[in-house]
């Protein structure tokens, strides 16, 4: 008899248990049902690739691609589910190109060309696993509102501001103290410390370092003393960062800890934008929240253009949304809210790597604990100033990075959820492009000038296969990243990092515990303008692709069945040449003898004129901590060094009045002027003008939604071009005016010498 | 006087009655040459042919028939055409510019004949000056007119000995020109003696190579042509008793060789009787692709019996001149031993090899050339070394040094995409000058190149994948049927059995196996409808015998309801815009058609159907495929063949719906559908992403409510 018949409650119960399975996964079906689909669309990919002819790979490659374009022009297209649509298509002709590089183009013609097109493949394989890796992250990036504190005070969680230090100058330290110990949060609840590794016991008693870290010392307890912090050091300087922060722990008893760089000035309501979302989930670990930089890095900085999008943008106000999507979002070793409970759990903060604060995360989330990301800009630090400065601060996190990947990797980390494996991997293995860039600089020219076959293609399948992926990356970026990264900006970024990274990581791969802590300096001052030594790597490169050049002439004459693949080392070449070019332009180091950066913001402000009894309102155009300037209409030419005073309002509706004396003014058309002010006494107002000055966020909001771009990506490209044009131009120009001024010199020298008179022989 | 006179009667009737006994064969020379024309070039210039001369035959006589046209600028003094025929100068004859178009009738002495290939060579010696000459001036030429010229032999069959390792290269000889005819004889017509004499056919067409043979299939013997008798011990025995030939005993899968019984009892020495049988089925078989595979000089007895046959492992897409992808292989391997070109003007030489009919040549892909060669030291800078491919220079090599050179592993890329599916050929033509001045004295001695037999050909892998129906594909090598070499996952329905179907079967099975050299030891040839047949099917047989289920899908059902298409406009020879009628009609009387569509069985397979209203007509049709200009004329995916004319003319069209078909054979049907429709397969494709976009985004959302749920209880 059937099992029908045989028991029917049975089958009810089984029908029951089955719903009440599926019920408890609710997204089991719909996971399912979309693997499959993606297994069926990738075999499909596959198939196609095996069987289509050239002719139908031209129309589904250009037809997908010219979807995507036109998918990506429409602002509609960047809400879900469409902004998924839009993703998965530009992902579809990515791993189509894969399909196609994999099944088709790997050819072995020799054992030498074997190596190198293995290398190619590898790094075009690596290229677009990142470059998936980082859709799957920014589908759908999460953009969280503060959660809200109770009102009464007395539940707030008690906060400890750390604030480590080590070499960095007191006039450093000084802004941050004061913005901190201002924050907007009862007073009774928490505490600020300066934790000083400058002036450790180990240092004081060193020979070598006594007397300045006894200086230090001193400076920081009273400078600590007079803002009403806490100034905590210790024995010795073990576990750098993490180890001075572990220390401060055990010191400390503040159920939430804030974590400062000492170059990053908070503003007053950081903790209440972040502390809420500790009491709204019991098992949040940290509340990240974005480095905002007054100051751009060198790169952007010596390409001299002003409307460039910071590179810091892009991951912490893209990036980092989509990694907190995916509960993934880590700590950045600054502008952090941490739980002590489950921070002391875990050990404190990590020391394997040298970059404890991401390594700190992989453990908590492999615990089972969250995260998440506040896209407010809360506080406000300091890039690297020098090309030297920037390529220490990334070859520490490019080795730190690698060493979790290599010592801890989050593949096989247990605790840790598919899509946050998929996050630190991806977090992990972008530092490996050094070697990706490195080896695309360097294959055309492989193949023109060794004759070394590593790509075996012809135009049509360049056409079907290559532009398709190259399209769609690019409007993908742009799709994503849009505003907070130009086209090609990327390229540039890693092309001027590669080269001197490719040391950094091999040395984590044969040596993982190796690299060691390197603090990143800070405002650093130049005082001139210069060609910084690193730009003759790219000479090299560039002098590599020139040479490839007559070698692409030569085989397109003599080997005309070999033209599609001549035409392509040829195209890329010559892009080569163009990046490496534009990287040279950004490597003139620009003049930076600021004290204080200026910022541009926005806002109303009045200036009120006391010899003259009346007062003009304006706009605030910039701000720093000695001054600001502000866009007036007045009715009167005042006077310099005239005294007034600022009236403004910020955000929160605190008025301020702080005296100041006009000292430029710089007409401005229509009448308006722009009115520089100083402040007249920086040290009286000090706390005042901090507050006012870094305190506010909403202004930080303003100035970082400026920077955010939305235009097309072609006139994106046309700036490019037009900017790597003229930076190569004011690179030739500038080497040029170099040799000539070292001519001049040596023929004046040369001249002058022979003008001597020979000296008697007895003398 | 008298006796004188009656002696020479006496003479000349034996003379004439010698004379009605040998057969006389004049053969076109284009039958041993592609070259219709041949145009002889520079001072000196040559072109030699392969002759075959079978062992079967004892010729008596052979004249030859050349015809040449000439330049009228050729010194008659000066210049000459010589006729070499084993190296041994048969004519001698000077070129006058006066008399451009020239014939010559040349008796070869039959003692320089050989059994086997003999050269014919034909060389010229041009001159317009009596000195300081210009080696290779345009205004001197000879054509010679091959299409035009024969070869007439006279010959009587030589007796055939009893040896059965001379079926090989004695009975069925590729050199017999005079056209081969083989008759069958079978017991009944059911499968197992129709597979059995189909792998007999194919093991006979193997033998005689290229040379195209006729099959003819009956119960009894035929006189005057050479038979294989095929079947049981007892339908064996009854045949040859019934002929008065003896019998023996079988004891077990057997082969023997007897001499075809002749007038009066008398056997007939000039023409073989092979004998395949067994006292069971399988046995049968095993007799039957015994004979099939004896290429080795073994036995030398008239009889053997068989125990077992076992055949090596069959690589998908083998067969004669096929290149297998990735593999090295050596010139000497590729019929192309070490070669030398010497002189001003050496002809050029090649190596023919096939390519799977189904390869889907990718374009970034190479194949790579190896070469190992020498050349000699004073030539000209100029000289080089010219690369075809299929008939197109597509590289050269440079022989620039004068001091000469031996070049090792000279390695060539040579583009895929220069390359078809089936036959290739890469010649080798080189360009040697002499470094001489003008009125110098040519001395050619010096000239040449040597290409090593060690040179190398590498050919890249390739997907197996093909828009079908292709009759060119199957008139290559018979694709798809021979996918698998021997025919395998194959079937040949025989709709309506009789001797002319059968041998028209035969015929087609021996088309196939030269065209792919591999005999069909894995077909199935059967009267029965089949009826879930999951691999190629071939359909012989009159239009009104075959089951209409099979025709699904077919471009033309003769005889029922059908859609037929007809040319509008011809754009270009093979792109015709079609119109279709609706109608209810059939094949004529003097009308047969051959067809290939998607079998209704499996998609990616294949069925052909080759029909005429009779079965004799059908019989004629694959006697028709046999012919060269038939054959030409065979293409797309419907052939219909007419014999009004008396000499029967194919007519191709390519109509009907498109099919995939793959390495495997058969494609999936989702993937059918994709592959006939790229339009379904972007939709596809689009809704796919579509759908997956929806369900990541519903995915995410509710994972996130989930979150959010878990974190806010109390909501």
């Amino acid at each position: 008899m059937g099992y029908k018949g045989a028991c029917p409650e049975r089958r009810l119960m089984s029908n029951r248990s089955l719903t009440g399975f599926l019920g408890r996964r609710p997204l089991l079906v719909p996971g399912v049902l979309a693997f499959v689909l993606a297994a069926l669309l990738v075999r499909l990919m596959f198939a196609v690739e095996m069987h289509f002819d050239i002719r139908l790979q031209l129309v589904a490659g250009c037809g997908l691609a010219a979807v995507l374009v036109i998918m990506g022009r429409f602002k509609a297209m960047r809400r879900p589910p469409y902004r998924m649509a839009v993703l998965l298509l530009a992902g579809a002709l990515s791993l189509r190109y894969l399909i196609w590089r994999t099944t088709d183009t790997l050819l072995y013609t020799g054992p030498l060309d074997v190596i190198g097109l293995s290398l190619l493949y590898a790094a075009e394989a690596y290229a677009i696993a990142v470059h998936l890796l980082g859709l799957f992250i920014n589908i759908w990036p999460i953009d969280r509102e503060p959660a809200p504190l109770p009102e009464d005070p007395a539940e707030y969680p008690t906060v400890d501001v750390l604030i480590p230090t080590y070499g960095e100058p007191a006039e450093l330290l000084r802004v941050t103290l004061a913005a901190a110990v201002q924050i907007d949060y009862p007073k009774d609840r928490f505490r600020v410390y300066l934790l000083d590794d400058g002036g450790t016991v180990a240092r004081r008693n060193n020979p070598a370092t006594s007397s300045a870290a006894w200086a230090r010392h001193h400076e920081f307890m009273a400078l600590a003393e007079s803002f009403g912090a806490h100034y905590i050091t210790r024995e010795d300087n073990k576990g750098a960062k993490a180890g001075n922060i572990n220390h401060a722990l055990a010191h400390t008893a503040g159920e939430l800890v804030l974590v400062l760089d000492c170059d990053h000035v908070p503003t007053r309501d950081i903790l209440k934008l972040s502390a809420g979302w500790f009491l709204k989930d019991p098992k949040l670990f940290l509340v990240q929240m974005p480095h905002f930089f007054i100051n751009p890095t060198p790169v952007e900085r010596n390409l001299r253009d002003p409307n460039v999008p910071f590179e810091s943008d892009m991951f912490f106000r893209v990036i980092h949304a989509g990694l907190d999507s995916w509960n993934s979002s880590y700590f950045c070793g600054s502008a952090a809210l941490l739980r002590r409970k489950y921070l002391v759990e875990a050990g404190g903060i990590a020391g394997t790597s040298i970059t404890e604060d991401a390594e700190t995360s992989v453990e908590l989330h492999s615990r089972g604990y969250s995260s998440v990301f506040i896209n407010r800009p809360v506080i406000c630090g300091l890039s690297p100033e020098t090309f030297d400065d920037y390529i220490i601060q990334r070859t520490r996190w490019a080795q730190g990075m690698l060493q979790i990947f290599v010592l801890k990797n989050p593949a096989i980390q247990k605790g840790l959820s598919l899509p946050q494996r998929i996050c630190y991997l991806n977090s992990c293995m972008f530092w490996f492009f050094s070697l990706a860039r490195f080896t695309f600089y360097l294959a055309p020219a492989l193949f023109l000038i060794l004759g070394l076959q590593v790509y075996h293609a012809t135009l049509p399948q360049i056409v079907a296969f290559v532009l398709p992926h190259i399209v769609g990356t690019y409007v993908v970026m742009a799709f994503v990243y849009g505003g907070t990264r130009l086209p090609l900006f990327s390229e540039i970024y890693e092309s001027v990092q590669a080269i001197f990274l490719i040391p950094a990581v091999f040395s984590v791969l044969l040596n993982p515990r190796k690299p060691v802590f390197k603090i990143t300096p800070k405002g650093t001052r130049l005082e001139s303008r210069y060609l910084n030594h690193m730009a003759t790597s790219f000479v090299f490169v560039v002098l590599v692709n020139l040479a490839a050049m007559p070698q692409a002439v030569l085989k397109y004459v003599q080997e005309p069945l070999y033209r599609d693949v001549v035409i392509l080392a040829a195209g890329w070449c010559i892009f080569n040449i163009f990046m490496s070019l534009v990287s040279i332009g950004a490597f003139w180091e620009n003049r930076q003898v600021r004290r204080f950066h200026r910022i541009m913001v926005s806002g109303e402000a009045e200036v009120w004129f006391p010899m003259r009894s009346t007062g003009l309102k304006g706009s605030l155009n910039d701000l720093s901590l000695t001054g600001l300037g502000v866009e007036l209409d007045p009715s009167f030419k005042p006077d310099m060094r005239e005294p007034v005073v600022l009236r403004a309002t910020d955000s929160y509706g605190e008025r301020y009045e702080i005296r100041a004396r006009v000292f430029r003014l710089i007409p401005q058309g229509k009448g308006s002027i722009l009115c520089g002010l100083e402040f007249e006494d920086l040290e009286r107002d000090y706390m005042q003008i901090v507050r006012f000055v870094y305190g506010d966020s909403a202004r930080w909001e303003r100035t970082w939604q400026s920077r955010f771009e939305a235009k097309g990506t072609p006139s994106k490209l046309g700036r490019f071009l037009l900017m790597g044009v003229k930076a190569s131009a004011a690179s030739t120009m500038d080497l040029a005016l170099t040799g000539l001024r070292w001519t001049i010199k040596g023929a004046v020298g040369l001249w002058g010498r022979m003008r001597q008179k020979p000296a008697p022989e007895a003398a | 006087m008298k006796r004188l006179a009656q002696a020479a009667i006496l003479f000349i009737i034996l003379a004439l009655a010698q004379t009605a006994r040998s057969a006389v064969t004049e053969v076109k020379l284009t039958e041993f040459t592609p070259d219709g024309m041949v145009k002889l070039t520079c001072l000196e210039s040559r072109f030699g042919l392969l002759v075959p001369v079978p062992e079967r035959w004892d010729i008596k006589r052979v004249t030859l028939r050349l015809k040449w046209h000439n330049s009228i600028n050729v010194l008659p003094n000066r210049s000459q055409i010589v006729v070499r025929w084993e190296d041994q100068a048969v004519l001698q004859k000077a070129l006058q510019p006066r008399d451009t178009e020239s014939e010559a009738v040349i008796n070869v002495p039959v003692k320089l004949l050989k059994p086997g290939y003999n050269t014919l060579g034909i060389a010229v010696a041009q001159h317009y000056r009596d000195q300081c000459e210009n080696f290779c001036p345009p205004e001197i030429w000879t054509t010679l007119q091959l299409h035009e010229s024969t070869v007439e032999f006279e010959y009587e069959l030589a007796e055939v000995p009893l040896v059965l390792s001379r079926i090989s290269d004695f009975l069925f000889d590729p050199r017999l020109v005079s056209g081969a005819k083989v008759n069958v004889v079978i017991e009944d017509m059911k499968e197992e003696s129709l597979t059995a004499a189909a792998i007999v056919a194919s093991g006979v067409a193997r033998r005689f190579d290229y040379r195209s043979v006729s099959f003819s299939v009956s119960h009894v013997l035929r006189p005057g042509i050479d038979n294989i008798l095929i079947g049981s011990d007892g339908f064996v025995s009854g045949v040859l008793n019934a002929e008065g030939l003896g019998t023996k005993e079988v004891k077990g899968p057997t082969l023997r060789m007897m001499h075809m019984p002749g007038e009066r009892k008398k056997p007939d020495t000039k023409h073989a009787l092979i004998v395949v049988t067994s006292n069971n089925g399988k046995g049968l078989k095993i007799a039957a692709e015994t004979f099939a595979n004896l290429t080795f000089p073994y036995p030398g007895t008239d009889e053997l019996v068989a125990m077992e046959f076992s055949l090596p492992d069959i690589p998908l897409y083998g067969g004669r001149l096929v290149l297998r992808s990735d593999t090295e292989y050596a010139f000497e391997t590729l019929n192309f031993p070490t070669t030398s070109f010497v002189g001003m003007n050496p002809p050029s030489k090649g190596i023919a090899f096939r390519l799977p009919a189904d390869f889907m040549i990718k374009h970034n892909r190479a194949a790579e050339l190896v070469l190992n060669f020498a050349y000699g030291a004073g030539m000209k800078p100029e000289s080089a070394l010219n690369i075809m491919i299929n008939g197109k220079h597509v590289r050269a090599i440079h022989l620039g040094r004068m001091e000469g050179e031996f070049i090792d592993k000279y390695t060539l890329s040579l583009p895929a995409h220069l390359f078809k599916p089936g036959a290739n050929v890469i010649e080798f033509s080189p360009v040697l000058s002499a470094n001489i001045k003008e009125c110098d004295i040519i001395m050619s001695g010096n000239l040449f190149l040597t290409i090593q037999g060690t040179s190398t050909l590498t050919f890249p892998d390739m997907p197996h994948f093909v828009e079908l129906p292709s009759l060119e594909l199957f008139m290559l090598n018979g694709f798809p049927i021979t996918r698998w070499p021997d025919g395998f996952e194959a079937m040949i329905h025989i709709p309506r059995p009789n001797e002319e179907t059968a041998g028209a079967a035969l015929d087609v099975i021996g088309f196939i196996t030269q065209r792919n050299g591999y005999p069909l030891f894995g077909i199935t040839v059967s009267p029965e409808v089949p009826t879930d047949w999951k691999g190629e099917l071939m359909i012989i047989g009159p239009s009104d015998a075959i089951s209409p289920g099979l025709l699904k899908g077919a471009p033309l059902s003769p005889g029922a309801e059908t859609t037929v298409s007809y040319p509008v406009i011809t754009n270009w020879d093979k792109e015709v815009s079609l119109a279709s009628s609706r109608q209810r009609s059939g094949l004529g009387p003097n009308s047969a058609v051959l067809m290939q569509y998607q079998s209704p069985m499996s998609e990616g397979r294949s069925v052909f159907v080759l029909t005429a209203s009779t079965s004799a007509r059908v019989h004629d049709l694959t006697e028709a495929l046999l012919m060269p200009t038939v054959q030409g004329g065979v293409w797309g995916s419907m052939v219909l063949v007419e014999f009004d004319s008396g000499k029967p003319v194919a007519k191709g069209l390519r109509v009907g719906t498109p099919y995939f078909t793959g390495k495997e054979g058969s494609v999936g049907k989702v993937d059918f559908i994709f592959f006939s429709h790229p339009l379904v397969l972007y939709a596809s494709a689009g809704g796919g992403i579509l759908l997956l976009a929806w369900l990541t985004y519903y995915i995410i959302r509710k994972r996130r409510k989930a979150q959010a749920d878990a974190k806010n209880p109390q909501k």
